[in-house]
């Protein structure tokens, strides 16, 4: 919610693969601000499922991780076909 | 049966002393009040218990097993109704549901609790004060978590979801101990096994109403 535009919008200025490394870096740590200003009390229904703060972090940063992977190689193969 | 034992609690912020020696028991089968006036530390003790606001020094036991503070969230023994709402305002309350129960028949278990089929068609943002309170609540209560610390479950609602919230609590205390806060006393005291007013950071035992005055929560005219 926080992290796709940022990032989107950092790619429109420096260049596509910027954003997918922003994605899964620095971005997070804006997802996880945007979260926790915005969205503060909704941390709960995490908390009641059995999920810390860190356990969702570490997962958020993980999955990111995984998708920037993806679009990346997804990226090279295009650039090595054309 | 299950037993929560909370011994050597204690809080403070900065040389305010919030919470000092603070012990409380709850087994399933109880519901218990602590009542205070604003500030005196009664959301901070049910954040406490369920370990997201840090201790100076708090002992907890579940079933005679110490449980440390950091342990309390991921070990899912206790849920927590926060007095704030919790659930996303954008999502409707049939969208929310399969979010806290992926299983069918635990969902059906909520669907088909009374009142829901009126409004699940609804966005949470558009619920009334007391369908939201009380969807938060059957939801909370319907975890597989064997305690519960509800904070003002009855704050700010109408008379009508008030009788179904003790309704809903009556019937939740069957299968789990519940600790909760609120206001509303004689809404609480109807459905309450023990009661107790944090008063200069001490917890005392309720009685009777006049306690309540005693301790300075109430007015003797109220």
């Amino acid at each position: 919610m926080f992290n796709v535009p940022f990032s989107l919008i950092f790619g429109l200025i420096f260049g596509f693969l910027w954003s997918v490394v922003i994605f899964s870096s620095f971005g997070v740590l804006i997802g996880y601000l945007g979260y926790q200003t915005f969205k503060e009390n909704e941390y709960y229904i995490y908390y009641n499922l059995g999920f810390t703060k860190t356990n969702l972090i570490k997962k958020v940063w993980f999955l990111n991780l995984i998708i920037s992977s993806f679009i990346f190689l997804i990226y090279i193969l295009l650039r090595w076909n054309y | 049966m299950e037993l929560l034992e909370i011994t050597d609690l204690n809080k403070s912020y900065g040389k305010k002393v919030i919470l000092k020696n603070i012990s409380l028991e709850c087994e399933i089968g109880e519901i218990i009040e602590i009542f205070g006036r604003n500030g005196a530390g009664k959301s901070t003790l049910l954040k406490l218990i369920f370990g997201t606001v840090k201790a100076d020094s708090i002992h907890l036991k579940i079933n005679s097993e110490t449980i440390s503070q950091k342990e309390i969230i991921t070990s899912k023994k206790i849920a927590y109704l926060p007095q704030d709402t919790f659930l996303p305002k954008e999502l409707k309350v049939r969208a929310i549901i399969p979010l806290f129960f992926p299983n069918g028949d635990e969902q059906n278990k909520i669907f088909y609790s009374p009142q829901i089929s009126s409004f699940e068609k609804i966005k949470v943002g558009k619920l009334s004060l007391g369908q939201l309170r009380y969807l938060e609540l059957l939801i909370i209560g319907n975890l597989n978590h064997p305690f519960l610390m509800l904070d003002e479950p009855f704050s700010m609602i109408e008379p009508i979801y008030k009788d179904v919230i003790k309704k809903l609590l009556l019937k939740l205390k069957e299968s789990k101990g519940i600790i909760l806060t609120d206001h509303y006393y004689n809404d609480v005291l109807q459905v309450t096994n023990k009661n107790f007013v944090i008063k200069d950071a001490k917890k005392n035992e309720i009685k009777t109403k006049k306690d309540l005055v005693k301790y300075k929560y109430l007015n003797s005219n109220e």
